[in-house]
């Protein structure tokens, strides 16, 4: 729906973002890009570092394609998550601070990390061959020391993203149409000047 | 692997299509008598924008796993088959920073009344979908140049 453009000429970038984020469009977007920059990147890297052909030799394409999809979803629903939160701090330019808007992005993007590491997790042991007992507790105990890893490294890529974001979006304010501002009219008093 | 191959053509197909099709419409937006209505043009661009960013994630997913065909024997970055590779993961990472502009600018123009601002948003659109068909048809040229040298 339309808004009043005057209303949306002097806000700042953070309530601006602020107020799209509710935008179904907004956080599906940013879920792909988050998925598919983070896998482009990684890919990267490795073909860089030399590894990637071992790598995706080892790797089954059902398995990759489900973890991707896996990633995708998780992301998705974080993202949702996170814009929610963010919501919920307010509306005011009080309320809606980078430190907040980065701080509730890494934090969701910390529990994406931990859902990505038990689908891994999961993906690598099933299905099970044999199941004891110190085989379990070794997963879980392996799973719980990694869900703390996956947190931080989560939230750090999470708020590595917030601040890419933050910068795309501001260049977005700047290149999309610009709230009409009222001109300087002419008065009796320009006349008889 | 013949379906993951053909879930990025597919993919492709939809992105420079729809690309094209919303620059068409951003460029008849505004002149004529059978002009565009501005609000249609960025109601239409929104529909194409979802559908973008399916078939974006969707071409980095089925890359890797076209990639995976060649493994372990993927060539090494320092050969002209390594270069040309990594200048088209650079390009995808360029497109997908601007694309996220893009989308970020549409849902603005969605959100402004954009009957008011004809000018500025169709060239918004125009210069926006102008721009990433070009792109991808560089990126569809490297895909051809990887794939047959």
């Amino acid at each position: 729906m339309a808004e009043n453009a005057d209303s949306l000429a002097g806000e700042s970038d953070l309530l601006a973002l602020h107020r799209v984020g509710d935008d179904p469009l907004v956080v599906w977007a940013l879920a792909s890009f988050h998925t598919a920059a983070l896998v482009a990147l990684l890919v990267a890297a490795l073909y860089l570092a030399g590894p990637l052909g071992d790598l995706l030799s080892a790797l089954d394409t059902a398995v990759g394609l489900t973890l991707y999809l896996g990633l995708w979803a998780a992301t998705w629903w974080t993202n949702r998550r996170a814009f929610r939160a963010i919501a919920d701090a307010g509306t005011d330019s009080a309320s809606v601070r980078a430190s907040v808007v980065v701080g509730t992005a890494g934090k969701w993007a910390g529990v994406d990390g931990v859902l990505f590491l038990w689908m891994l997790l999961f993906a690598a042991v099933f299905p099970p061959s044999t199941v004891t007992i110190a085989g379990v507790a070794y997963y879980l105990a392996f799973g719980g020391v990694g869900s703390l890893l996956a947190f931080v490294v989560g939230a750090i890529v999470g708020c590595l993203f917030a601040l890419l974001d933050l910068a795309l979006f501001r260049v977005a304010r700047g290149l999309g149409p610009r709230p009409v501002t009222r001109q300087h009219e002419p008065s009796e008093s320009d006349d008889t000047a | 692997m013949l379906a993951v191959r053909l879930l990025h053509v597919l993919a492709m197909a939809l992105a420079v299509g729809g690309a094209v099709a919303v620059w068409w419409l951003a460029r008849r937006s505004g002149v004529g008598e059978s002009a565009v209505e501005p609000d249609a043009a960025v109601e239409i661009a929104g529909v194409y924008e979802a559908g973008f960013w399916a078939a974006a994630a969707l071409l980095v997913m089925t890359g890797v796993g076209n990639l995976g065909s060649l493994a372990p024997a993927v060539p090494p970055a320092e050969t002209d088959w390594g270069t040309v590779f990594a200048v088209k993961l650079l390009l995808v990472l360029g497109l997908l920073a601007s694309s996220l502009v893009r989308t970020l600018a549409v849902v603005r123009c969605r959100k402004l009344n954009a009957s008011t601002l004809a000018s500025a948003t169709t060239r918004t659109l125009r210069v926006g979908y102008g721009a990433t068909a070009v792109s991808l048809a560089l990126l569809v040229t490297l895909a051809e140049v990887l794939a047959h040298g």
